[in-house]
C-alpha cells in the first residue's frame, strides 16, 4: 500500500509543471493543455483524500470537476477557433484587442 | 508490488507532463497529454477508484484529446514555437513554479508521519460503483442536475460561437 503522502506530492509536482507551462508557453492550445495538467493534479489529490478518509465525497467532487472541465474546454476551444478565424494567429500575445 | 506500480506510473506522468509543456510540435504535446492522462487513470485505479479511472480514460484520454487534435488540424498549426525558455518571463515562471511546489510540499510534510489509507477504504470492485452511484444520486442529485444544465448551456454556446458569420 502506497502512503497517501506520495500521491499528494505527485499532484503538487504535476500542478507546478502545468503552472510553468501556462506561464511560459504562448500558444493558446498548449496553454489549455497545461491547464488540463493542473486540473488532473487536483483530481489526483481529491481521490487521494477520498481514499484517506474512506469517504466518497472526494470521488463525487472529482466527477463534477471532470464534467465541468469538459464544458469549459469545449467553449474554450470554440473561442480559440473563432479567434484563429478572426486573426489567423494562435499566439496569446497577439490578442490585444482590449489593450488600452 | 503496489509501490513499484506507483513509481512507474508517477515517472510516466511526470515525464509526459514535461513533454506536454516543452514539446516543439503541438501534436506531440497532445499525444504526451494522452500518456499523462492514462498514467493518472492508472493511479486512480491503484487507489481503488476504478469508476473514476474508466471515466478518465473515456473522457480525458478519449474525447478531450480528440478535441485538441481537431483544433490543431483545423487551425493548421505548424507549431514551431516552444516558448521562450531563456528570457525574464521564463525565469519568473520557473521561480513561481518552484515556490508553489515548495509551499505545497511543505504543507504536506507537516502531516504527522505517513498517511496510510485505511484497509477498508474505498471498497474495490462492484461494491465501489454501487456506493458511488448511491452517493451521487441521493446526496448530490441537485448538483448533478445542475451539471447537466451547464453542459447543455455549453453546447448552445459552442454552436453560437462556432457558427460562421
Amino acid at each position: 500500500m502506497v502512503a497517501v503522502n506520495w500521491y499528494l506530492a505527485l499532484g503538487a509536482v504535476l500542478f507546478s509543471i502545468g503552472l510553468v507551462g501556462v506561464l511560459v508557453r504562448r500558444n493558446i492550445v498548449v496553454m489549455l493543455m497545461s491547464v488540463e495538467l493542473m486540473v488532473n493534479a487536483v483530481n489526483l489529490n481529491l481521490v487521494a483524500f477520498s481514499n484517506l478518509h474512506a469517504h466518497y465525497t472526494g470521488l463525487v467532487l472529482a466527477l463534477f470537476v471532470i464534467g465541468v472541465e469538459a464544458a469549459e474546454l469545449g467553449v474554450a476551444l470554440a473561442i480559440i477557433l473563432a479567434w484563429h478565424r478572426h486573426s489567423g494567429r494562435l499566439d496569446a500575445d497577439s490578442a490585444t484587442l482590449l489593450k488600452g | 508490488m503496489g509501490q513499484f506500480v506507483f513509481a512507474l506510473l508517477a515517472l510516466v506522468a511526470i515525464a509526459s507532463a514535461i513533454v506536454v509543456v516543452s514539446a516543439r510540435r503541438v501534436v506531440a504535446s497532445a499525444l504526451a497529454l494522452v500518456l499523462c492522462f492514462l498514467a493518472v487513470a492508472g493511479l486512480f485505479i491503484l487507489q481503488g477508484a476504478e469508476f473514476l479511472g474508466a471515466v478518465q480514460i473515456m473522457l480525458y484520454a478519449g474525447s478531450i484529446v480528440v478535441l485538441f487534435v481537431f483544433v490543431v488540424m483545423l487551425a493548421n498549426l505548424r507549431g514551431d514555437e516552444s516558448g521562450d525558455w531563456t528570457g525574464p518571463r521564463a525565469f519568473g515562471a520557473a521561480l513561481l513554479g518552484v515556490v508553489v511546489l515548495a509551499q505545497l510540499l511543505a504543507v504536506f510534510a507537516r502531516a504527522r508521519g505517513w498517511l496510510a489509507a485505511p484497509s477498508n477504504g474505498l471498497a474495490p470492485g462492484e461494491g465501489h460503483v454501487q456506493v458511488l452511484g448511491k452517493v451521487l444520486f441521493r446526496d448530490y442529485l441537485l448538483p448533478f442536475e445542475i451539471l447537466s444544465v451547464i453542459l447543455l448551456a455549453a453546447l448552445f454556446g459552442l454552436i453560437v460561437i462556432g457558427r460562421r458569420k
